[in-house]
């Protein structure tokens, strides 16, 4: 009875070590063997990728440095890495950075590069002459959107509550209200739009470019322009995606890295313009699945325009006050004060 | 050595309490304690929350008329998807043990069925179909080839000896059916529902993510996800685990009226 009591304890006391041994178990090793820093990029697949494209191509690194680079399937893929400290410098959606540093205090964002590159797609032309006539002919339509609760879902939500639009999410059409129907990525809903399964939908270039060419789509709205007549902001779209940095490199010693980063990530949209074929190229081979065949074109929609903290904190707050009043938790509960703006 | 488990045996029956009470607990206790400690070594509410942080996101979450609506949907089509894949296991098997031919053409069907990666159902049924109908297409598709097998495998082993004899003395069909194969199968097929019950939810839950299905437990879940609200995300997975435990449940109360009836 004892030695029964005994063995069940202490079969119970190893999986509870064995199982925190792995939970606890990634350790970080931050330095590679030739004693430099290794600094390790991450960026999720899609327009936000293509803000790196130049970094990635030149392959250069500070001194000092070992710089690796990885494109990653979603930007939840990102909070983990960033959050388990696989990642220093990480590409997200401004408003999951903004989550992160409200929960953690970990990083803080250091320049926006993607100002929106979401566009509705439609396979007929809206009826109406203004904005507010075109949108609230959509009632009693299906608008598909990429991932509910997501950059794309709510930038929308808040533009049909600016015009006091009725929306829905549900299987049902009804005269009275926009339906909102989901799909996990853009791929998914392309040959839904071929099909005709769905009429109207919204995505992200270059997935926008891909429908249009493809199923006989043609784009109905510019996401961005719309926000700006919304809130009344004074730069071009809005701050969709941005960069940010663990605060252990923001402290003074890196600025020899900081510099290399803005410079690459400054000239990076000329440059990713005119060499298309190269940015596919190069992002495929860090694991990209979403970008082949790209052209200047579509580069040139993704507006990545690099705005570094303390000109975008006008823009980026514009942007989280407008979520944060949607639904505190889009945000991470609060609006990020001002130490969530690197001031360089 | 005789005495002792005599005497084990006299302990169990007279702290019956104990048994059914105070040891689950302790493996109740096991679970909560590794997740406390995990939560201690991560040390991140981002991660790994601890278990009184979902507890709490857990009460909040039934203040609220949303969780209800998720609850409800997903339950409601997690019991549709289970009851079709019954009925239609029980029609099956029923058909593969006493029509020879018709076990042949059903065997390859539920041998695909079982093989084809739950992933790939999932990702041709959510372009097919509407997000609340492609959930119930999945999990039915899993559950039905699993409960065929258990049930067909419950009339085979059928004692051949009854059978027999009711053959011999010409015991009526429906006698036969009610008295002897029913009864035989029963304990097999509630067993077998048991198990297939709280793994059509979780099915359910998987599927309702993937087809981004709207006011689901899975969407809920996956939204708390974006947010990084972690431990939101650990509330719902407790609704789930009570849903499920909920579930087997309602499956052991119908096996007790169902052995009274008989």
């Amino acid at each position: 009875m004892k030695k029964k009591l005994l063995i069940t304890l202490f079969v119970l006391i190893m999986t509870a070590v064995l199982s925190v041994a792995v939970l606890a178990g990634c350790t970080d090793d931050d330095s590679d063997g030739n004693g430099a820093k290794v600094i390790n990029i991450v960026v999720p697949d899609g327009s936000p990728a293509i803000a790196l494209a130049k970094l990635i191509n030149d392959n250069s690194a500070p001194e000092g440095y070992t710089v690796n680079y990885s494109v990653v399937a979603g930007a939840t893929q990102i909070t983990t890495a960033i959050a388990n400290k696989t990642a220093d410098i990480a590409i997200a959606p401004t408003n999951i950075g903004a989550t992160i540093y409200n929960k953690t205090g970990a990083v803080k964002l250091y320049a926006t590069v993607v100002q929106g590159a979401l566009y509705m797609v439609g396979k007929e032309y809206l009826a109406g002459d203004t904005v507010q006539e075109k949108l609230a002919s959509l009632k009693g339509q299906t608008v598909f959107n990429i991932g509910q609760g997501g950059t794309p879902d709510l930038t929308f939500k808040y533009i049909l509550d600016h015009y006091g639009i009725a929306y829905q999410a549900t299987d049902v059409e009804d005269e009275s209200y926009v339906a909102l129907r989901y799909v996990t990525d853009g791929s998914e809903l392309l040959p839904m739009l071929k099909q005709g399964t769905a009429k109207y939908g919204i995505l992200g270039e270059p997935a926008v470019s891909r429908a249009n060419a493809n199923t006989g789509t043609s784009t109905v709205f510019d996401i961005q322009e719309l926000w700006k007549d919304v809130t009344g902001a004074q730069t071009a779209g809005f701050p969709q995606a941005s960069v940010f940095v663990t605060t252990e490199l923001l402290n003074g010693e890196h600025a020899a890295l900081l510099s290399w980063l803005s410079a690459g990530l400054k000239d990076n949209a000329a440059w990713a313009e005119s060499n298309p074929a190269t940015v596919s190229e190069v992002l495929a081979s860090k694991g990209s699945t979403s970008l082949n065949g790209l052209t200047s074109g579509m580069i040139e929609a993704c507006n990545l325009d690099y705005v570094s903290a303390v000109d975008a904190k006008q823009a980026v707050n514009t942007y989280l006050s407008a979520l944060y009043g949607f639904a505190a938790n889009t945000v991470g509960g609060k609006m990020p004060d001002d130490a969530f703006y690197y001031a360089g | 050595m005789r005495a002792e488990a005599e005497k084990l045996k006299k302990f169990f029956i007279k702290n019956a309490w104990m048994a059914n009470i105070v040891y689950p607990l302790i493996g109740v206790g096991v679970i909560l304690l590794i997740w406390v400690i995990g939560a201690a070594a991560v040390g991140m509410e981002m991660i790994l929350p601890t278990p009184s942080r979902a507890f709490e996101e857990f009460f909040k979450l039934l203040k609220e008329s949303e969780f209800w609506l998720a609850v409800g949907n997903t339950l409601a089509r997690t019991i549709l998807s289970f009851v079709l894949g019954f009925l239609a296991a029980a029609v099956t098997a029923t058909l593969s043990a006493f029509v020879k031919p018709a076990g042949r053409i059903i065997a390859p069907i539920i041998t695909v069925l079982r093989s084809v990666p739950t992933m790939s159902i999932i990702l041709i049924a959510v372009i097919a179909l509407r997000s609340t109908q492609a959930p119930v297409l999945v999990t039915f598709l899993i559950v039905y080839p699993l409960l065929h097998s258990s049930f067909e495998r419950a009339l085979e082993n059928v004692d051949p000896y009854a059978v027999n004899m009711s053959k011999v003395f010409g015991v009526p069909i429906y006698k036969r059916v009610f008295k002897l194969y029913i009864p035989a199968v029963l304990p097999d097929v509630f067993a077998a529902s048991k198990s297939n019950v709280s793994l059509a939810l979780k099915v359910m839950i998987a599927s309702e993510v993937l087809a981004q299905t709207f006011d689901s437990m899975g969407v809920n879940m996956q939204i708390s996800r974006i947010y990084l609200d972690t431990a939101q995300l650990m509330g719902w997975t407790l609704a789930a685990i009570i849903m499920s435990f909920a579930l087997e449940g309602a499956v052991s109360l119908l096996k007790r009226f169902t052995v009274r009836w008989k």
